[in-house]
């Protein structure tokens, strides 16, 4: 099976992501990472230029550095039906970094298929089940089209200063996974991180990020963590049992 | 709507199509009221109070019987009664053509998309789309005017008694333009014109589907209310004029942003 092709842009953090098998001619986008570093102050992209190297079989290498603060580098590699993205970031400044992260954004605006300004056919898992987003407790902040959402087995939104910058984060705990299904109900697209630190989405751009997280670092110390975004023919249950696999076996990788 | 219906409907309402885009009237009393008089057909809306936002009742309904949890409702609950001033409203939203003479007058930038400064033709009569709360402000600066307050656009848009639609209680699929079937590509914007049947109390038109509309005030710095629900929502619930969308970012000229200019009454 053909697999997806991704399309860097010079000199900007933007993926295109296109020759999707599951959502033939449509595309969607990847700003990655959005912002990175310490989740109390963390870079935007605006302040490190990407530099990029093909890796060959339609894989790609990113680096970024900003003197003094942070440096990364991200794999990108593509399947039939997901992109993995491998994600490292070192703590170049003297600050202990409490939490880390790389604010990831999966943005499906522009496919029409998935796109949904409405939140009506996005998803997220609570208490074991998918639900739908508008079932979700909504806290309005002031952008009150952006939501942060807390995430099992990471500390809750209110206590990462990333996060309660928004002030949009309802009390609620969720799995570390975000999926827009299509309009025809056959397929879905998701974004999850191993570990996802905390969910994101904005109604506006019909994005979805499930942010990484890379823990406690100090000075000179870096963290792993991986991300994927999958592109699926399949019913979100299915999907689901298949994602819940995958992190738990992701887990057991040393 | 048929060809003669909509000749009808124009003629009823002093709209005429001239070389594919809008032609209004203009009424006596405007054309002393500014720069951008010329393209002027505004509603007055009387002085008085009315009624703003959602019942906690309606909204536990709507959550119930759409799915939604009751918190997304919040920025509109409770009703309030709102004291406002008279003011003018534009009868419909700002089109292509009108933002196009405003951008050559002016040297503002056009909409993305647009080619030598001109929309494509089929689009004259269509709400202008793909501009930001700043364009959107600086054409109604130089049309001498302002963008709506979220009560004022809402005061035209359902009445004094809180009407659900503009048009009465009950939605009425061939009142707005909206993505009706959900399995199907978006309709994309339609003529201000195109739905008649669609006319607020005041005979203000066009005020639910097609294109969000700006409007002045904001939740928070940097972010602004949108209002009236556009061509991609298929749900019923953010077509009501009481639905409360707004954008995160005011700088966003997304392509089912648009507005309509008010004008205070001296």
């Amino acid at each position: 099976m053909a697999t997806i092709t991704l399309h860097p842009t010079p000199g900007a953090m933007a993926l295109g992501i296109r020759d999707i098998p599951a959502f033939p001619g449509e595309g969607f986008g990847a700003g990655w990472p959005e912002s990175i570093g310490d989740a109390a102050r963390a870079v935007w992209f605006g302040n490190i230029t990407p530099e990029r190297r093909d890796l060959g079989d339609g894989a790609w290498e990113q680096t970024g550095k900003r003197d003094g603060e942070v440096s990364y580098r991200i794999t990108f590699t593509a399947t039939e039906d997901t992109v993995d993205v491998q994600q490292s970031v070192t703590n170049l400044s003297d600050r202990v970094w409490e939490q880390s992260l790389a604010f990831n954004c999966f943005q499906c605006g522009s496919a029409p298929s998935i796109q949904d300004h409405e939140c009506l056919r996005h998803y997220v898992g609570l208490d074991g089940e998918p639900r739908r987003l508008i079932e979700i407790p909504r806290q309005f902040g002031p952008r009150p089209t952006v939501q942060l959402y807390s995430v099992e087995g990471q500390p809750l939104g209110r206590d990462i200063p990333f996060v309660a910058g928004f002030a949009a984060t309802p009390d609620v705990v969720l799995e570390g996974w975000f999926a827009i299904v299509s309009r025809d109900g056959k397929r879905l697209v998701a974004t999850v991180s191993k570990p996802t630190l905390f969910l994101f989405q904005n109604m506006e751009y019909s994005c979805i990020h499930a942010a990484a997280g890379f823990g406690r670092l100090a000075p000179g110390e870096t963290g792993e963590a991986e991300s994927r975004l999958y592109f699926v023919e399949s019913s979100l249950v299915d999907w689901h049992a298949r994602v819940r696999d995958e992190m738990v076996a992701a887990r057991q990788v040393p | 709507m048929s060809r003669a219906t909509r000749r009808a409907f124009l003629r009823a309402t002093g709209i005429g199509l001239v070389a594919g885009s809008v032609s209004r009237t203009l009424p006596a009393d405007a054309q002393a009221e500014g720069a951008g008089a010329a393209v002027d057909d505004m509603v007055l809306i009387p002085a008085g109070t009315f009624i703003m936002g959602t019942t906690q009742s309606q909204a536990d309904e709507l959550a119930a019987r759409h799915g939604y949890h009751v918190s997304w409702f919040s920025g509109e609950v409770p009703t309030r009664e709102i004291e406002l001033p008279a003011y003018r409203i534009d009868r419909f939203p700002v089109t292509c053509t009108q933002y196009a003479d405003f951008c050559k007058a002016t040297g503002h930038a056009p909409p993305m998309g647009w080619r030598a400064g001109s929309p494509p033709e089929r689009l004259a009569d269509h709400p202008v789309t793909s501009v930001n709360r700043a364009d959107a402000r600086a054409y109604a600066a130089w049309a001498g005017k302002r963008l709506p307050t979220e009560a004022q656009w809402e005061k035209a848009a359902r009445g004094e008694n809180g009407l659900i639609f503009p048009w009465g209680d009950e939605f009425d699929p061939d009142a707005c333009q909206f993505r009706r079937d959900p399995l199907a590509p978006a309709p994309g914007t339609a003529p201000v014109a195109a739905h008649p049947t669609g006319a607020s109390p005041y005979g203000v038109m066009d005020m639910v589907g097609n294109v969000l509309e700006w409007c002045e005030d904001s939740p928070g710095p940097g972010a602004g209310f949108l209002k009236g629900g556009c061509y991609l929502f298929e749900e019923i619930v953010n077509l009501r004029a009481a639905s409360r969308i707004m954008s995160g970012f005011d700088n966003n000229p997304l392509a089912f942003y648009g507005f309509r200019c008010v004008r205070e009454v001296a």
